[in-house]
């Protein structure tokens, strides 16, 4: 063998000979997997969205509510003795409940129902069998809960847990039809509120059911059933062995990690508040200036939840506070009678104050010429004023981002749609608009009353953003939003966020 | 998935190993490892096999680092080179024995030589992964082509005269 190139290939080609065939001395101990295997992460339970936790919290509040009043306003004593000649099992596999039906001389006299042990999900369907006719034992050979059974039309039985040795079985009676309390058993076994306020109603015994020790047997399987659940963990034996190809260089790296969470805190600069703007609301009039200045604060903190590689979900809290200043400086030539009433129309067509609306929020100017003042047809007016506007606004946003870029890249593309529930202020607390006739002030102080609104709105949000990452966990973006709706409103948001 | 690629695996790890208890150990910790980053296995830019040999080598440094790695590039130069010998047949060598060879390279030349010529690292690679020099890295890979060579044809002797 001559050449280094050549004991390369060679080894190389050792190396995926090796491979082929499973023997004793390339095949790893089984107990190197053993011990590793309580050393695997445990997956992680998917944390239900945390924008679903109050609304999920309401609507649990409410079914429990529900099941807790409404259900028990019907329950009634049935204490009559009877003599029972057939008993009929039925069961329920989704609510995981069995039932006996008894009858008495061709007529339904009661209805006995159980819940089975709550069965853990990885125990298969022979378990749960197992439970079923246990049950059906427990119910029919043990005397104490027959003549219970006699007596009341229906019975719950639950344990408190599988290592429990007495289980409480909890008699009652409830004047519900077979098919209903079969329908509602989870939830009706499941309410432990529910069977406290039965209490009150009904004349309630206890029984000792057998106890648990008796099924020794049944545990039993529970082991088998774990073990063979291990077993399903497991790959197929017999899968085929993947082609080793040793000369790669895939350049392969890890990227950075997706952290889950990411808390973010953000400074705005409103861009744009287009429903504030002025505008000329008239073109005849050449010397027109009209100048808006807007001076804003907004900032907002937010909290995203990341769902996959590409999609993650923002909410939080937006405030804004701007102060919107128009000023203008108009030349009109007064073309009407002379009197305040023409004067005020003159300054609503020709000045666009009249366009001051901001939903119910309106104002109206009342100039006042000074006394001795008098205006002639021809006479050219010059007119300045401002009229400052404070508007606040928070806001709870809702939004979906799309993310694009590479894994590995530092920077990274954010894709925002979504909405966001507003709460809006705004009010107008002072004006400042003085006529001049020839550089000559000659109209009275504006006498103006602040008005101001309130009001809740939705607004929709549409934006992109880009995002350098400092590292693991902290990274720093820009991104543009478009907020349309309550206000037209563009902002730009400056941001750092750490992710965890 | 670890039974489709244990002999995979476990011939990595015998290779970067001093003997079968060492390998045993480093494919423990390199399991543990998979398993760990497994979401981040990206199957568009490598295979399976590809990813999961790359996370093993990574914990096998990680190992070897962690318990003998002090004295792995220093003592490379006092080991003799010796003269090629005359061509032998190499083929007749099994895949089991000449991992036994490698095992019995020095730990800086096994490293090196399994990262180079079987995984496909290239030397700046190595160099960055493990701490040393570009030409360290040319100069072990050489030495340890070298010594493999001398005990390839020595243990293929010693196998002819049996």
């Amino acid at each position: 063998m001559k050449g280094e190139k050549n004991i390369e290939d060679f080894i190389q080609k050792k190396m995926q000979e090796g491979q082929l065939q499973e023997e004793d001395w390339n095949v790893p101990s089984d107990d190197i997997w053993e011990s590793a295997k309580p050393h695997f992460p445990q997956k992680k339970k998917r944390r239900g969205f945390l924008f679903l936790l109050v609304p999920g919290l309401l609507v649990a509040s409410f079914v429990v509510a529900y099941f807790t009043y409404f259900n028990n306003s019907n329950t009634v004593v049935n204490t009559e003795q009877v003599s029972i000649d057939k008993i009929e099992p039925q069961v329920n596999e989704k609510t995981e409940v069995v039932a006996v039906r008894k009858i008495a001389s061709d007529e339904l006299v009661s209805e006995v129902v159980g819940s089975t042990e709550k069965v853990p999900s990885k125990i298969t369907d022979q378990k749960y069998k197992a439970n079923e006719q246990d049950l059906f034992q427990q119910l029919e050979s043990n005397e104490n809960v027959i003549n219970q059974r006699q007596e009341i039309s229906t019975i719950s039985v639950k344990p408190k847990s599988k290592s429990n040795m007495e289980e409480i079985t909890s008699v009652k009676s409830v004047a519900e039809t077979f098919e209903n309390t079969l329908a509602n058993s989870t939830n009706f076994f499941n309410n432990q509120s529910k069977t406290k306020n039965v209490e009150n109603k009904v004349s309630e015994s206890k029984v000792i059911a057998p106890k648990i020790a008796e099924l020794s047997e049944d545990r039993m399987d529970i082991n088998l059933v774990d073990q063979l659940q291990d077993k399903k963990d497991e790959p197929i034996l017999d899968a085929p062995l993947p082609e080793f190809n040793p000369a790669f260089n895939p350049k392969l790296e890890m990227g950075k990690p997706m952290n889950k969470w990411e808390l973010g805190l953000a400074h705005s600069r409103v861009l744009l508040l287009s429903k504030f703007l002025w505008t000329d609301t008239d073109s005849l009039n050449a010397n027109e200036k009209i100048t808006v200045d807007i001076k804003s604060f907004s900032a907002n903190l937010s909290i995203t939840r990341r769902v996959s590689k590409r999609w993650s979900f923002t909410s939080g809290i937006n405030f804004v506070e701007a102060v919107i200043l128009p000023t203008f400086e108009v030349e009109e030539i007064h073309e009407e009678e002379i009197g305040d009433a023409s004067f005020r129309r003159v300054l609503t067509d020709k000045i666009p104050v009249g366009s001051i609306v901001i939903n119910d929020l309106s104002t109206e100017l009342n100039v006042q010429l000074k006394p001795g003042v008098t205006l002639s047809e021809g006479e050219k007016l010059f007119i300045t004023g401002s009229l400052p506007l404070k508007i606040g606004m928070v806001q709870v946003p809702f939004i979906a981002n799309f993310h694009m870029g590479k894994r590995k890249s530092k920077f990274e593309t954010i894709l925002h749609s979504g909405f966001s529930i507003d709460y809006m202020w705004a009010s107008i607390d002072e004006e400042d608009i003085s006529v001049f006739r020839n550089d000559i002030l000659i109209t009275e102080p504006l006498v103006f009353d602040p008005i101001s609104i309130a009001e809740f709105g939705l607004s929709a949000y549409v934006g992109a953003g880009f995002r350098y990452h400092l590292n693991d966990h902290w990274n720093i973006g820009v991104s543009t939003m478009l907020d349309v709706t309550s206000l037209i409103l563009s902002r730009a948001n400056f941001g750092i966020y750490h992710g965890f | 998935m670890y039974l489709g690629h244990r002999v995979q695996w476990y011939m990595q790890c015998l290779r970067y190993g001093e003997d079968k208890f060492e390998a045993d150990d480093i494919l423990q910790e390199g399991l543990i490892q998979i398993y760990k980053d497994l979401h981040q296995f990206d199957e568009r830019k490598a295979s399976f096999a590809t990813w999961s040999s790359r996370v093993l080598s990574h914990a096998a440094l990680k190992f070897l680092k962690r318990h003998r790695w002090n004295k792995a590039f220093t003592d490379i130069d006092s080991i003799d080179e010796t003269a090629d010998q005359e061509e032998l047949v190499y083929d007749k060598l099994a895949a089991k024995e000449l991992i036994q060879l490698l095992q019995q390279l020095p730990l800086g030349y096994r490293v090196v030589f399994n990262m180079y010529v079987i995984e496909g690292y290239k030397h700046h690679e190595i160099s960055k992964g493990l701490g040393i020099t570009i030409g360290t890295s040319k100069s072990q890979l050489s030495k340890a082509k070298k010594m493999l060579r001398e005990k390839i044809e020595f243990h293929l002797t010693e196998y002819s005269r049996k």
